[in-house]
């Protein structure tokens, strides 16, 4: 919290903190106590969340759907996302406020897919394939509206808008952390009692039936549950990018693939790497890049020579 | 453990797998299934433990209709042992068998989980591999793990399909040996998909033939692998030795063979692949 355009020493963050803890007086200037508390402390705790999120939401989602290119967004969270915050962008809808408006519209539009999927597993068996199918399908339906809503609205709205689909970290607020670390603690619980299945499931379709696994119906719990988490984290930040997919790998290198484990570990390794990169976003300019640019830029390389350094053969 | 089945059929579409099959297997032995590819072997294994449903008869778990178990129920009482494992992401050994405790488990791994599995392992001469990737072993090996997992969850039925596909002379030996000491010793009903007809005799109880949409015999391994018999289901021409009280079973090479292999080469239905 020491990193940012405004300098405060180590000391005085503590000291805001140990302040704000334990409703002590503050000795320190009021900008440094609204620096540290109002910006950069609810920042660091989104970062926290939201990677913890994204990576809880990849990590299920690659074991359910048995891909290692599967991530939070693969059933076509990401694009429902986008168009809605488009649609609330473009057409200046406002409810409360028009950044509510842009929250709500994006995690209504995010389950939209995933609604459809589960639509579709009425007719048909809902396989990985299916869903993958079907989530892409989706997809390209959104992503084609949002391109047309960006192309027929003016410059300055379709900037906000495209910024809007980087993600960034800068609009974190108090407001917004408690209903987004609620949503994704309670889904990390359900997916950690899950895990015993999706490892059972690991071993194909045929086998976790016979283990007594409504695998279908299994299927769907956990796409819903996926589905809310990312949507929760998307609809505040944006779409930031790599981590949901990224960080269940980096941890399977290290814990491997058992989902009791691999589930709980890849939170942390999702935050971790999502503060790092915000620190890293903070660093290198002024204005702070949006972090959907960095966890991309850094984590692309970083993960390429993973891969090229592990021996195990995790996939 | 009783299963039977009455009157089963199966068809995919109008194109039909088995016709009207009757099967009673009533006490702990060891049961091979053989028969040509296509004959419906793993279909007929999949209508037993709900993998898949039959077009129109029943199957009697104990007197039960297996429609009114719950999937979790029924993986209490009958393992099953696909013919491959296609993992993505696999776990360590010990991990994949442990999910063998799952129908019977709480939220978390006991160690009396973690006892049975490696109980298991070791019956199979896997216990060095416990700490291993899965995906690191052979293709040997993982029919091992398979079979140990399938022990774990510590059945009263347990149905395989091909488990000694991709073993050795040696290990189809000693699987097919285990099979049959598991059904002896633990009273368990085994029942198995074959291929080798000389380790099928060997070891089996009740060897059961299907072909041409039913089951075409059944009996001990004596009374069934005969010259006709094999003939009938394979087209091969044979002779039968008496080998320590069983048939033996040498095939033999000869024209009769390309004409009937011609004659055979229209396309069948195919049926028992594992996600059909």
């Amino acid at each position: 919290m020491t990193v940012g355009s405004y300098p405060i020493t180590m000391g005085e963050v503590y000291q805001v903190i140990v302040d704000h803890l334990f409703d002590l007086g503050s000795p320190l200037e009021n900008i440094d106590q609204r620096v540290v508390w109002e910006q950069r402390m609810p920042r660091l705790l989104t970062a926290v969340v939201a990677g913890a999120g994204l990576a809880v939401s990849g990590a299920s989602m690659q074991s359910m759907m048995k891909n290692p290119l599967a991530d939070p967004y693969t059933t076509g969270i990401s694009s429902g996302a986008s168009f809605g915050a488009v649609i609330a962008i473009t057409l200046g809808i406002s409810i409360g406020s028009h950044s509510a408006a842009t929250v709500i519209f994006a995690f209504v539009f995010s389950l939209v897919p995933a609604a459809v999927i589960v639509l579709l597993s009425r007719f048909k068996r809902a396989t990985a394939a299916m869903m993958i199918l079907a989530g892409i399908s989706v997809m390209y339906i959104f992503n084609a509206m949002t391109q047309y809503m960006m192309l027929v609205s003016d410059a300055e709205t379709t900037a906000s808008a495209f910024e809007w689909t980087i993600g960034t970290l800068n609009k974190a607020s108090w407001s917004s952390l408690p209903v987004m670390a609620s949503v994704v603690a309670a889904g990390s619980v359900v997916l950690m009692i899950l895990s015993r299945f999706l490892n059972a499931m690991n071993s194909g379709d045929n086998y976790a039936k016979t283990v007594g696994i409504n695998v279908e119906r299994m299927r769907v719990i956990l796409l819903i549950t996926i589905s809310v988490v990312s949507a929760s984290v998307v609809s505040f930040t944006g779409i930031i990018g790599f981590v949901g997919l990224v960080a269940p790998h980096v941890t399977r290198i290290f814990l491997g693939s058992d989902n009791r484990y691999l589930i709980p570990g890849s939170m942390l390794m999702g935050a971790t790497m999502l503060v790092l990169c915000d620190i890293l976003a903070k660093s290198f300019t002024t204005t702070a890049l949006p972090i959907g640019i960095v966890t991309a830029f850094v984590g692309g390389p970083v993960f390429l020579f993973l891969i090229i350094r592990q021996k195990k053969e995790v996939w | 453990m009783e299963i039977r089945l009455e009157d089963l059929s199966f068809s995919y579409g109008s194109v039909p797998v088995f016709k009207d099959i009757n099967l009673v297997i009533d006490k702990p032995e060891l049961v091979c299934i053989l028969g040509p590819n296509g004959a419906g072997k793993s279909t007929l294994m999949h209508c037993m433990n709900k993998l898949q449903a039959p077009t129109s008869g029943t199957v009697y778990l104990d007197g039960k209709d297996l429609k009114t178990y719950s999937l979790k129920d029924l993986a209490k009482l009958v393992s099953f042992v696909p013919h491959t494992e296609d993992t993505t992401f696999s776990m360590s050994v010990l991990d994949t068998v442990l999910t063998g405790r799952l129908p019977h488990a709480g939220t978390l791994t006991t160690q009396e989980d973690v006892l049975i599995a490696a109980e298991n392992l070791k019956l199979l001469g896997m216990q060095k591999y416990a700490m291993q990737g899965f995906d690191e072993l052979s293709a040997g090996q993982h029919q091992k793990v398979m079979i140990a997992r399938s022990l774990t969850q510590e059945p009263k039925l347990m149905l395989l399909d091909e488990p000694t596909a991709n073993l050795d002379v040696k290990y189809q030996m000693l699987v097919m040996r285990l099979l049959r000491d598991v059904a002896r010793l633990k009273g368990i009903t085994v029942v198995t998909i074959c291929h080798d007809l000389n380790v099928t005799s060997m070891y089996a109880d009740r060897v059961v033939m299907l072909y041409d949409h039913r089951i075409y015999a059944d009996g001990t391994p004596a009374e069934v692998l005969t010259e006709d018999n094999i003939k009938i289901l394979y087209g091969i021409e044979c002779q039968i030795i008496d080998i320590q009280g069983r048939p033996h079973i040498a095939l033999l090479d000869g024209d009769e063979l390309d004409s009937h292999l011609e004659d055979n080469l229209t396309i069948r239905p195919t049926s028992g692949t594992d996600d059909a």
